[in-house]
């Protein structure tokens, strides 16, 4: 019995035939006369354009990249500022906390005996710290030990006069040192 | 200066009556007759934006088929772009609704059309400018800056690609 063999796809035309057919078919549509009268008029058009100011809209790609670079700068930008404002923030929190706390800058007041704070509370090395470089400034001897009692200062500095002199050292960057210790150490815990 | 302008626009016009080449370049790259058409159209309104770099207006059939060429890799690639990322072309321009020539219905063209558009650049540029634009090897040649053996054996390889795809295609078929 005789096998049929499986017919082979014919020979079509030859690209280049294909691409005649193609072209006489595309010429025959294209209009000259239509195609130059467009041409014109966008010509005119672009002229008369081009004495006017460029619209970003004009170029969709450019305005799109300028768009996402404005957002992507601008969440950087109020990140950057939020960490800032909270580094910052916690700093001045512990300090304005350890200045509260402390024996030495506390304005005096004359329903509150003196050295209740060393019996009740330990103060914390940033206290320590603080209260080392503010020592100068009150002339007052500090507890040597937590609970020891010590005798009376003569805190006779008033809030506006304690405001300043801290306003001063903070000025004179004396205390830009312990901010950075305490960070320092913050940040290895 | 009016001189200037008056050469500007003698040169702008031998541009012009080579139309019909560039839209049968700009047809062996675009996916159909409106394309094309839209094609022709973006390369000389470039054309006469940059009228004044033409320093020799003797290269000036060559200086327009580059430009031709240039214009369609940068439509093909805004296309592929526009698929990708439709929100940034969705205004793109607008489509004219001209009745598609027969030859777009016609399957085995658009079988060919395919292949032609899968074919590397190098192949591709010289297959468009020879059999779609009608240049001479030499034309080619300078329009791409390239030797004209490099015309001959690129063309040779882009047509055996060509009928190997579509020997293929009708194989399948079959």
């Amino acid at each position: 019995m005789p096998t049929k063999k499986p017919e082979a796809a014919k020979p079509g035309p030859s690209p280049e035939t294909i691409v005649k057919n193609e072209i006489d078919s595309a010429l025959s549509a294209f209009r000259t006369s239509d195609f130059e009268a467009r041409l014109r008029g966008r010509i005119r058009a672009e002229s008369e354009r081009s004495g006017r100011t460029r619209r970003p809209g004009r170029r969709p790609v450019l305005a799109w990249a300028g768009l996402i670079l404005v957002l992507v700068s601008g969440v950087s930008i109020g990140v950057w500022i939020r960490s800032r404002a909270a580094r910052t923030g916690t700093v001045l929190a512990v300090f304005e906390a350890a200045l509260a706390r402390s024996p030495l800058l506390r304005p005096n007041r004359a329903d509150e005996p003196a050295g209740r704070f060393q019996q009740t509370a330990s103060p914390g090395p940033l206290e320590q710290t603080i209260e080392r470089a503010l020592r100068p400034l009150f002339q007052e001897p500090l507890a040597a030990t937590p609970g020891e009692r010590v005798s009376p200062a003569p805190r006779s500095i008033s809030v506006e006069e304690l405001d300043r002199k801290i306003g001063e050292l903070i000025k004179g960057q004396k205390l830009e040192l312990f901010f950075s210790e305490y960070l320092k150490k913050e940040e290895d815990v | 200066m009016e001189t200037s302008a008056g050469a500007r626009s003698k040169a702008f016009e031998e541009l012009l009556a080579l139309k019909e080449t560039v839209f049968r370049i700009c047809l062996g790259y675009a996916k159909n007759y409106a394309d094309a058409e839209d094609l022709t159209q973006d390369v000389y309104l470039k054309a006469h934006r940059s009228l004044n770099g033409l320093s020799n207006p003797e290269s000036g059939r060559e200086w327009l088929f580059a430009i031709a060429r240039n214009a369609c890799i940068d439509h093909r690639r805004k296309d592929r772009l526009g698929r990708l990322l439709p929100f940034l072309y969705e205004k793109g321009r607008e489509r004219r609704q001209d009745p598609a020539p027969a030859v777009e219905r016609d399957e085995r063209a658009q079988v060919l059309k395919e292949a032609v558009r899968r074919l590397p650049e190098k192949l591709r540029a010289v297959f468009v400018l020879r059999t779609y634009g009608g240049l001479s090897y030499r034309e080619i040649a300078r329009s791409l800056k390239i030797n004209e053996g490099t015309v001959m054996s690129r063309l040779n390889r882009a047509r055996t690609g060509l009928e190997r795809r579509m020997k293929d295609n009708a194989d399948k078929k079959a």
